[in-house]
């Protein structure tokens, strides 16, 4: 394939993710809504509409550190998450050669991580310390305590997120690269074309479920929405975000729920996305990925310390099994 | 008004400590619901102290009923708050008839109790959709909700409304809440739906090893501290002390209920309290449907008589309620309501003490806060 057609079935593979990513939102609400005996939202309000209304809503300037940079942030995240749905597209593999590997794929990610970490150091929301109540009245206890801003919580969440709560999920991915004897996605799925889907081994088995909980960790949804604990920190990262950098960013999540789905679809069944028939493999993918996804937010409490350390260490473990038994 | 509890600890001491940061939430907080000032001092996201301010709802209530006729001011009443709304004018109405003397048909009474027994049911139910809420459980939530539309459509069906039902008046009850035989039935069938459903909702509830690790420790308070702190209701049942404000109440001198308690204090036991009490509300309410005793509803034959300060308490959803007021010239002098969260605002603050920041809101949740109606002029008095 010369390079202008290549550029063409990228372009075309970038179109078909756009948009079936901003249909994954509503599928998700509509799996949660299910489970909780509702009728949920319109298929497509929670991505498409939502992202279309944000967009023409009115921008202020940020209560937040650096506002215009803060507002780049989402920005960022989507051209990171661009850039990882283009590490795994087919047609492109062939050009970026050793870049469209497990290494470029864990390094994106890491980025698109640390992006939550400068969102909530940056934010400066109105909902706490600047909230205009006379809080240090004569008779307040601790006057000269010293106050933070209810996002440096979540900023603190997403140094611990990016230093170990993401591990399971890198753990999982090396699985099938153990299993194929190499790093780089074409080799991967070549091992897979010869001896089958790595779904259907047990390290695969392991890896998967490791994987479905590791995204979860990586998606910040429930029960790891750690980052945007609605009782405490209420949207933590996102809060400052409004009209195009909100609008950027519900595109960017909507974009890492299809990711996800194509990475899992590459590394454990062998199908990459790719503008031609076999894009129906990683589509399926990431709708099932999200409506696990919902399930699992539908029926589970928001995961404190208490219960998220013990998570992140059982499914490591896991993980490790699962690398183990790769090696065998 | 800030409201300062920690009397046992000189100001001294309690200013060296040094706090790793101080956390502001609120007054607006989507996890409140309603408007309140809560300081976290945290250390690696532990809860070492906290203060909780009240005061943005001060409305004046209190100062609005000085000089309404008496009539109005328990109308009134009923806008203190929406969840407890039949508790305000149900005690300011009491406390009008024991001011001015005005004995109340015994229909009404009745009537009175179902009333507030509904309201209790829809109260806890609220309580456990809420707690769910904060703990991020949704479906439960959405689940506990469904069954306390059941309740609503009763009071709708009661009062006409879903919120301030207006059923209390001067004398007795509205003619619009007496009920008749097809009206009672349906009451009676909707308690073996809730009973039904409450029950199947609090298995699946308990059977939750993830729901019960969030609640099981969270939000501690002993029963010590729950009588030093003067806690109320089902907060201080929680704790395992057994007392009723109903059973002090005359109105429910014939009817046959039990005082449910737990022990622990956290915020499973505070869970488990409030559903347990559904089951003994519905159980009440099925006792008044068999025996309501025929007769008026209201009484209209007395006359307007003036009266020192007379003292109501009832036992709402929340506890304690205390309505006083004296009547000169047909209008009411000196008002004074004292609500249950009022007295459990303290444990509130005690209650996030040690816990993680995560669990602050879910401790604050637990003990049933209902700020707009705490929302007076207090006046701390050290004895």
């Amino acid at each position: 394939m010369d390079l202008l057609t290549t550029i063409g079935a990228v372009i075309g593979a970038f179109i078909i993710a756009g948009i079936v990513c901003l249909w994954l939102p509503g599928v998700e609400k509509n799996a949660e809504a299910r489970v909780q005996q509702r009728l949920g939202p319109q298929l497509s309000s929670p991505g498409l509409y939502a992202t279309l209304k944000f967009f023409f809503k009115e921008a202020l300037t940020p209560s937040a550190v650096l506002p215009r940079l803060y507002n780049t942030l989402p920005l960022i995240t989507l051209i990171v998450v661009a850039a990882i749905y283009l590490i795994l597209t087919q047609e492109a593999m062939v050009y970026l050669g050793t870049f469209a590997s497990l290494v470029a794929l864990v390094g994106l990610l890491k980025v698109e991580e640390v992006m939550y970490l400068f969102m909530s150091s940056f934010s400066q929301s109105l909902m706490s310390k600047t909230m205009p109540f006379p809080d240090h009245a004569k008779g307040g206890k601790h006057r000269d305590a010293k106050q933070s801003f209810t996002e440096q919580i979540s900023a603190q969440r997403s140094l611990r997120l990016v230093s170990f709560g993401s591990l399971p999920f890198y753990l999982a991915l090396f699985v099938p690269a153990i299993m194929a004897g190499s790093i780089d996605f074409s080799q991967i799925i070549l091992y897979q074309q010869l001896k089958g889907p790595i779904l259907f081994t047990l390290p695969g088995i392991f890896g998967t479920l490791v994987f479905l909980i590791g995204f979860l960790i990586i998606l910040n949804s429930n029960p790891f929405s750690y980052l945007e604990g609605h009782s405490d920190v209420i949207q933590g990262p996102l809060m400052e975000y409004m009209s195009k950098s909100r609008a950027i960013y519900t595109m960017a999540h909507a974009f890492l729920l299809f990711v996800g789905g194509c990475v899992y679809s590459t590394l454990f069944l062998g199908f990459a996305p790719c503008f031609g028939v076999t894009i129906i493999v990683p589509i399926i993918c990431s709708i099932l990925l999200t409506i696990a996804a919902a399930v699992v937010s539908a029926f589970a409490p928001l995961f404190t310390n208490r219960e998220f350390y013990p998570t992140v260490i059982a499914t490591s473990m896991i993980a490790v099994i699962a690398v183990l038994v790769a090696f065998l | 008004m800030v409201t300062k509890i920690d009397g046992a600890t000189t100001c001294n001491e309690t200013e060296r400590q040094v706090f790793e940061t101080e956390v502001n939430m609120g007054t607006v907080h989507p996890a409140a619901l309603e408007p309140y000032r809560v300081r976290f001092f945290v250390e690696d996201e532990i809860v070492k102290d906290a203060e909780i301010t009240v005061g943005v709802n001060h409305r004046g209530i209190e100062r609005i009923m000085e000089g309404l006729p008496v009539e109005k001011a328990n109308a009134l009443t009923e806008k203190v708050c929406g969840i407890c709304s039949n508790g305000h004018i149900y005690n300011s109405c009491r406390a009008g008839e024991g001011a001015i003397g005005i004995e109340v048909p015994e229909r009404a009474n009745y009537l009175r109790v179902l009333a507030e027994e509904l309201e209790r049911l829809h109260s806890h139910m609220l309580y456990l959709g809420h707690g769910s809420e904060v703990v991020g459980h949704e479906t439960f939530t959405m689940r506990i909700f469904y069954i306390r539309e059941s309740v609503m459509d009763l009071l709708y069906m009661m009062g006409g409304n879903r919120v301030q039902y207006g059923i209390s008046v001067l004398g007795g009850v509205r003619p619009r809440a007496d009920l008749n035989s097809r009206e009672k039935q349906r009451i009676l069938d909707t308690m073996d739906y809730i009973d039904e459903k409450v029950g199947a909702f609090a298995e699946r509830f308990i059977a939750d090893p993830m729901v019960i690790h969030r609640i099981t420790g969270t939000g501690e308070l002993s029963q010590k501290q729950a009588l030093d702190l003067h806690v109320t209701g089902p907060s201080l049942r929680a704790t395992g002390y057994e007392f009723d404000g109903r059973r002090d109440m005359f109105e429910y001198d014939p009817i046959d209920f039990d005082i449910v308690t737990q022990d622990g204090g956290d915020v499973k036991a505070n869970i488990l309290m409030r559903a347990f009490e559904i089951f003994e509300s519905t159980k009440i309410v099925r006792q008044v449907i068999r025996d309501l005793p025929e007769g008026p509803i209201i009484n209209r034959d007395w006359e307007m008589v003036d009266s020192p300060v007379y003292k109501s308490y009832i036992e709402v959803p929340r506890g304690i309620c205390y309505h006083s007021y004296g009547v000169e010239d047909g209008k009411v002098r000196h008002s004074i309501i004292r609500t249950p969260s009022m007295s459990n605002i303290a444990a509130m603050q005690e209650s996030c003490i040690g816990h993680p920041i995560q669990d602050a809101q879910l401790a604050i949740v637990s003990c049933d806060p209902c700020f707009t109606c705490t929302d007076r002029a207090i006046q701390i008095i050290k004895l």
